[in-house]
């Protein structure tokens, strides 16, 4: 009787399967499980009907009894065997596989990501070794990218707290003429801001690597950039840098914040490029499929050269002191537009200026 | 004297917060504790308390729960250098009246409390003074060589906000929202608020009312002008 209930078994929990799996595209799986489910059914349900194969067979051959019960029996016999070979065939892989599968994880959990389990397996198990694969595939890409990380940010660090430092020991150390006093404190200063700048920078961009969740709601995009033009008025002021920035309000359906951040980079950069008395064009256009932004400044432009690397981490393109930067911003920008997926179109030459378009869809 | 209360555990911190308040006018109670905090609040009843979140005996908001508890007029602002927009929320929740986030701009800090003050009706700066013009908040009135200029409390109050931050522009959005209260979509009223202030001020020479267009409105000095 256990015999049976094992075939049984095995039977019904196969046949269980295609029912719980999910619809993936590997067909090839769901018919493999579906060919050895029927295999299962037929060797339990041979038995099953085996007393009417009997009985149909020997009035149809006339078998004597005898010789009938003995082909009865290897029928049955048959069937048991093959319902038995096929659960432990089955048993069997699944324990070679679960061990492998169990072993790739461990040694994930002790910080080893070489495995590879793409090819090794089949089955169920097939996926569970690919998505293993893949999550020591992704901690190893996020270890590196955290080295990189620490390396990148201690070495940028460096410059303006050596800085520091050297003025202010110079300070201490006193026999300065007022002016001189007065230049390195305002250094001092400025290096301060910058690395205050330099860790806001990084520490927003570092949260925006890799996937996060947002909230969007409905805002006035073309508020949002006038209050982000403010931010920068003194910065403007003091280049008497005049700003063309009429138009009328429009609404879109993204995360205020980033938006937010991402027109105060792209601003900065139009400021800081500009000349002494020049002016800045902000024009905002929009209809019921799109809003679309407009920065254009008119100052030192980027070469070719600069343009292809405008977005790269801590790529700074004037390396004159007047426009020092931490080379962050535009990488910083690149990040929210893919998040919150705006389009970026950046047209630039040389002497004549740089115009920025960002274009938001309308759900 | 005005006492502010500064809780914040780092010592330069500290003291640069007590320096930056002390050249302001006020008078800084420093407290690098929430033990400490808490028993000073009680003791010296200060008009304001600033707040740090990462202190090491108790979380910086469950301090200011206690504070609301203790007093629920007193003005809050939490300074911290957390930033998420969730730690925003929370700090409001517990009953922070502001939040600034770590570097905290001096200047900032100092204009922020002293709108709070002002809001809390507490007389602190509620004087503004350019030249032969004065500036009332208590009595909501503007005089020029003494004399009322007659200001409606709309005029006043758009008036005293330019005025309170000469040079900054503010939009007009940001000035429909303040003191109208919601975003109208007519800013033409505006428009005519600020007309007829620059009417009620004529001889007046000291500031001046100007629009920049596209962006909105400041109050500039004129002897500064260029």
């Amino acid at each position: 009787m256990s015999k049976i209930k094992g075939k049984q078994d095995t039977g019904e929990s196969l046949n269980k399967k295609p029912a719980k799996s999910k619809r993936k595209k590997k067909r090839k799986i769901a018919i493999g499980e579906l060919i050895y489910g029927l295999i299962c059914i037929f060797a339990t349900a041979s038995f099953a009907f085996l007393p009417l194969l009997g009985l149909t067979l020997s009035n149809v051959l006339t078998f004597t009894f005898p010789n009938g019960v003995w082909f009865l029996l290897f029928i049955f016999l048959c069937s048991i065997a093959l319902g038995f070979i096929l659960f432990f065939l089955r048993y069997y892989v699944r324990t070679i596989y679960a061990k492998k599968v169990y072993d790739s994880a461990n040694k994930i959990l002790h910080g080893d990501y070489e495995i590879n389990l793409t090819d090794e397996l089949s089955g169920e198990y097939k996926k569970i070794g690919e998505v293993l694969t893949t999550v020591a595939t992704r901690l190893k890409l996020a270890d590196k990218e955290k080295n990189d990380f620490i390396n990148d940010f201690s070495h940028e660090l460096k410059t303006p707290i050596v800085s520091i430092r050297g003025f202010a020991k110079l300070i201490a150390k006193g026999g300065l003429s007022k002016e001189e006093e007065k230049e390195y404190l305002s250094i001092i200063v400025s290096e301060s801001n910058r690395l205050i700048d330099l860790t806001a920078s990084t520490l927003m961009l570092d949260r925006l690597v890799g996937t996060i969740e947002i909230e969007k709601r409905h805002f006035s995009v073309s508020e949002q950039i006038r209050k982000s033009i403010l931010i920068l008025q003194n910065d403007w002021e003091k280049k008497n840098i005049e700003f063309n920035a009429e138009f009328e309000n429009f609404h879109v359906y993204s995360n205020e914040e980033l938006s937010s951040q991402l027109f105060l980079n792209v601003l900065q950069n139009a400021v800081k490029f500009s000349h002494n008395g020049g002016k800045i064009d902000v024009t905002v256009q929009g209809n019921d499929r799109f809003v679309t932004v407009c920065i254009t400044d008119y100052g030192i432009g980027m070469t070719e050269e600069t343009k292809s690397r405008m977005f790269d981490k801590y790529f700074r393109g004037d390396k004159s002191r007047s426009t020092q930067g931490n080379g962050l911003g535009l990488a910083t920008v690149k990040r929210i537009a893919e998040i919150l997926n705006l389009e970026l179109k950046v047209v630039s030459e040389p002497s004549k200026g740089t115009s920025f378009t960002i274009i938001f869809r309308q759900n | 004297m005005f006492g502010i209360l500064v809780v914040e555990d780092d010592f330069s911190t500290r003291k640069l917060m007590c320096v930056v308040l002390k050249n302001a006018g006020f008078r800084p109670i420093p407290a690098e504790n929430s033990a400490e905090a808490i028993s000073l609040f009680e003791t010296e009843k200060p008009a304001l308390v600033l707040c740090d979140i990462m202190l090491p005996d108790m979380s910086g908001f469950r301090l200011t729960e206690t504070f609301r508890r203790m007093d629920a007029e007193v003005p809050i602002i939490i300074v911290t250098a957390k930033q998420a927009p969730s730690d925003k929320h929370y700090g409001f929740m517990v009953g922070a009246d502001d939040y600034m986030t770590k570097p905290v701009d001096e200047e900032e800090l100092v204009l922020r409390i002293k709108a709070l003050l002002r809001r809390a009706k507490v007389a602190f700066e509620q004087k503004l003074k350019f030249g032969e013009l004065e500036l009332d908040y208590t009595k909501m009135n503007a005089t020029v060589h003494g004399k009322d200029c007659d200001l409606t409390q709309k005029e006043f109050l758009l008036l005293f906000k330019l005025l309170s931050s000469v040079g900054k522009i503010f939009t007009r959005n940001e000035l429909m929202e303040e003191i109208w209260g919601a975003t109208d979509k007519n800013d033409h009223t505006l428009n005519v608020h600020v007309n007829r202030i620059r009417e009620k001020l004529e001889g007046v020479t000291s500031i001046e009312l100007k629009s920049v267009r596209g962006l909105g409105y400041k109050a500039v000095k004129i002897d500064e002008q260029n």
